[in-house]
């Protein structure tokens, strides 16, 4: 069995499936109940602005010209009959971290489970890389044949992260947004603690959120989990992203590793505020890490991480806002 | 002992060592490591050792059980070393004394590598370290010589333990071996000849078989027969047998006879392998000498003589008025064979070697032919269809003592009887004068039997081995196979061990069992962990 496939049994995800075909039209957000009710690019008429529309859909220049001031005019158009969802991973060798209980892999099931329910409702899957690396850019998903596709394509990620490259820059990012349709979502898999000078991923994330369109981010926190191992271990050697390895013996110590929590929080929470555009699903609370416990090997630690998956991933607020069932 | 079991108390140490070693400063990567500021240094003085749980408890517990089996190993092979060793040692020295321990080869003869072999077995006595030792000596060649006891050092008793121009043989070796015990409380015997191992069982002693000598090939005569002519058809022979060893057989012996010498062509025997025969004339009585060519291993059974008395041919009392006696018979007298009819003989032929007629021919017989005896050789001769049909009248008078019918017509009349001891035969008479088929098988009978009664098969005749030096040799011929291969030799070092079976089986063997088991365990111990981390 591959490891990259999801530790769900197929009774969860049919209960995914059972759970959105009963809320999907009674939810007032999300792309597939958009979807319904038109936002492609063709416009069908005008009507009444009416509560909980979305707030973007107003023509304003048409509801001034209305006799009673404070009517406000929508804009519908025409129904799309496909939503598009992308998923994009974060592949930078740091996603491998921990080693007993990498991010990357929770990152891969989480993928694998959202293309096995997008598919199932017969959506479009764009799958990519966050970063330049091993395998396809962009990989296009359509019907039976996905689910293969997307576990090659997910095996071949977790292969790569053995390569032990440079740290690579972003990928081509503006050809992701550029395949969404305006019925489309997109998903983004990663601990989001990567340094992103030239806004270029903020530059993604705001071009993904115009058209009504949502991103969705999926933020995978093991800051507390590796600040335990340090704890534990007392003395080591750490290794920088540079790769370089310090000669001298190094030792742990609390306050160091205080002003590092915050400077990730704080580095979080830029990136959420220039990211934000309107279409910006980023819960404050990470999935978060459990922490080590003293033997942890590979294969413990791998069957912890399955556990945690399974217990977490139908629950996740991601699922509800794509419409793809999530918490009751 | 000691040093080894601090050796292994050592391993156990170091072992315990390397197992409480703190593991080296780990390598740490952290996936936000670019938020971290330096980190302060870890003070100095980091040292590898330090009193604390293991690191593999389980893989160094196999192996301090592996270290512990081994101490368990030594002490008990120590404990049981020390049961065993005897206190007292008594060695007898069976030499072989026969004449090929004369023969040379490798440059030194058979006799000083068996000297050095019992200098060798009185030094590994000597360093025994035992409480009371002795060694006796019996030397053997045709007979066993008496017991001499030998010294545990100083020169051997050479003139008792030189070879002699006699041969030996295993089953002489072995008695010697068996005899009785002169003084010495016999704890081994070390059996020291030429002649391959022999199993045995002495009953307490432990035999030590050591066989000396590598091949050297050899030619030796065995035997001589001597075959009588048979009515002057053939002439008589003389039968000349021998072996070949580790080599091929000469192609021609010299006989030398009354009549001078001959050369005897030598035929390998189909038969046998290893063995040859050559026929040579026999030129009548007195002494015969053969002599194979010089320079092979054994010159002991070059050489045979022996004494022929048989004429060149055969006597016969012949009194048979219906047939002359064959010029290739002599005129023979009392001693000799009777040949005679029944109507000529008197009471005291009886009690000769005798061919007895009778006119069985000159009447028709009976109809068919009755019982007879199929392993009388006369009859081999016989076309019974053609005697049914000219059947000779039976014996017309009661049968002598000791004669009994061998052939017998369907009314029960005897035709042919015998008699075994002296050689006596009944048959029809021949006859010259009577028609055919009649006159042929009356002969043919008559000279079959004659020839039964007179003609001895070949016999073996009793002879002398010569030596080089003109003494004869007793058995020489047992000595004739020094081409076979050499067989490994004792370890003296037995003779410092123990000749008694151990009271308890040894458990050390199990113990080193167990420390290699405790080993592998510790191997797939560290094996099953490597496979994990690499997942």
């Amino acid at each position: 069995m591959p490891i990259t496939d999801p530790p769900l049994s197929p009774a969860m995800l049919d209960r995914l499936v059972l759970r959105w075909r009963r809320d999907a039209p009674s939810l007032g957000a999300g792309p597939h109940q958009r979807r319904r009710q038109g936002h492609s690019l063709e416009f069908r008429e005008y009507r009444a602005y009416q509560r909980g529309d979305d707030i973007r859909g107003v023509d304003w220049r048409a509801s001034a010209r209305q006799p009673r001031r404070g009517d406000l005019l929508l804009r519908s158009f025409e129904a799309e009959q496909q939503m598009t969802l992308a998923i994009v991973i974060d592949n930078r060798s740091e996603m491998a971290l921990p080693e007993t209980m990498p991010r990357l892999l929770y990152a891969l099931w989480a993928m694998r489970a959202l293309v096995m329910l997008a598919l199932d409702k017969e959506d479009e899957v764009i799958l990519a890389r966050l970063f330049a690396g091993p395998g396809e850019a962009l990989v296009t998903l359509h019907g039976a044949g996905g689910g293969a596709r997307a576990r090659d394509w997910a095996e071949t990620i977790w292969a790569g992260r053995l390569i032990p490259d440079p740290p690579a820059g972003f990928a081509d990012l503006r050809r992701i947004a550029d395949k969404l349709r305006p019925a489309g979502a997109a998903v983004v898999l990663s601990d989001m603690l990567f340094d992103d000078p030239g806004q270029k991923f903020v530059q993604f994330a705001r071009q993904v959120q115009t058209r009504r369109r949502s991103l969705s981010v999926l933020q995978l926190d093991s800051v507390q989990h590796e600040i335990a191992l340090l704890r534990r271990a007392a003395e080591f050697r750490l290794i920088r992203p540079d790769q370089h390895e310090s000669d001298d013996l190094q030792q742990f110590d609390e306050a160091v590793f205080r002003t590092a929590t915050d400077a990730v929080a704080a580095h979080t929470t830029r990136l959420r505020q220039s990211a934000r555009a309107g279409g910006l699903d980023w819960p404050i609370d990470p999935v978060a890490w459990p922490l080590p416990e003293p033997e942890d090997s590979f294969q413990a630690g791998t069957e912890r991480l399955k556990s945690c998956f399974a217990q977490d991933f139908p629950r996740l607020p991601l699922l509800a806002n794509l419409s793809f069932g999530g918490r009751e | 002992m000691i040093w080894a079991a601090a050796v292994l108390a050592i391993s156990a140490l170091l072992m315990l060592l390397w197992h409480m070693q703190k593991p080296r400063p780990r390598r740490i990567a952290i996936s936000f490591a670019r938020f971290v500021p330096p980190l302060p240094q870890a003070p100095a003085g980091w040292s590898r050792i330090a009193l604390t749980r293991p690191r593999d408890l389980s893989a160094l517990l196999c192996l301090l059980a592996a270290v512990g089996f081994g101490l368990w190993a030594l002490l008990d092979a120590g404990r049981n070393y020390r049961a065993a060793l005897p206190d007292h040692l008594g060695l007898r020295v069976v030499f072989d004394r026969s004449g090929s321990m004369a023969v040379a080869d490798g440059g030194e003869s058979r006799q000083t590598r068996a000297l050095k072999q019992v200098e060798a077995a009185r030094l590994v006595l000597a360093n025994a370290g035992v409480g009371s030792l002795c060694i006796e000596m019996l030397g053997v060649g045709a007979a066993i010589g008496p017991a001499l006891p030998l010294a545990l050092t100083g020169p051997l008793p050479a003139d008792d333990m030189a070879p002699l121009s006699e041969g030996a043989e295993p089953a002489r070796l072995l008695e010697a071996a068996r005899r009785p015990a002169n003084g010495c409380a016999l704890t081994h015997v070390l059996v020291i000849t030429d002649l391959p191992p022999q199993p045995a069982d002495l009953g307490g002693p432990l035999l030590l078989w050591d066989q000396i000598g590598a091949a050297v090939g050899n030619n030796g005569l065995r035997a001589l027969a001597l075959r009588p002519s048979a009515f002057g058809q053939t002439t008589p022979e003389i039968r000349l047998e021998g072996v070949n060893s580790g080599r091929d057989a000469p192609p021609a012996l010299v006989l030398t006879g009354p009549a001078g010498p001959q050369n005897a062509v030598i035929y390998p025997d189909p038969e046998a392998e290893g063995r040859w025969y050559a026929i040579a004339v026999y030129n009548g009585a007195g002494e015969y000498t053969a002599r194979l060519p010089a320079g092979d291993g054994y010159p002991g059974d070059d050489r045979i003589s022996t004494r022929l008395d048989m004429p060149l041919a055969l006597a016969v009392d012949w009194q048979l008025g219906t047939l002359p006696r064959p010029a290739s018979l002599a005129a023979g007298g009392a001693a000799d064979p009777l040949v005679t009819e029944l109507a000529q003989l008197a009471p005291q032929d009886l009690a000769r070697p005798l061919m007895l007629t009778y006119p069985g021919f000159d009447s028709k017989g009976a109809a068919r032919i009755g019982p007879f005896r199929e392993s009388l050789a006369l009859l081999s001769a016989l076309n019974f269809d053609a005697l049914e049909v000219a059947l000779p009248a039976p014996y017309p008078a009661p049968l002598p003592p000791g004669f009994v019918p061998m052939m017998t017509d369907d009314q029960g009349g005897v035709l042919i009887a015998q008699r075994a001891d002296p050689p006596g035969l009944i048959l029809p008479a021949p006859r010259l004068d009577l028609p055919e088929p009649q006159r042929s098988l009356s002969l043919t009978l008559f000279f079959s039997g004659l020839a039964d009664l007179i003609v001895t098969p070949p016999r073996a005749q009793a002879i002398r081995w010569i030596g080089p030096d003109e003494a004869p040799i007793p058995d020489a011929w047992r000595e004739s196979l020094t081409g076979r291969p050499a067989g490994a030799p004792a370890d003296l070092a037995v003779l410092a061990g123990s000749s008694a079976t151990p009271q308890q089986l040894p458990f050390w063997p199990w113990a080193v069992l167990a420390a290699l088991a405790a080993l592998l365990a510790e191997k797939l111990l560290r094996l099953a962990r490597r496979r994990e981390v690499l997942q």
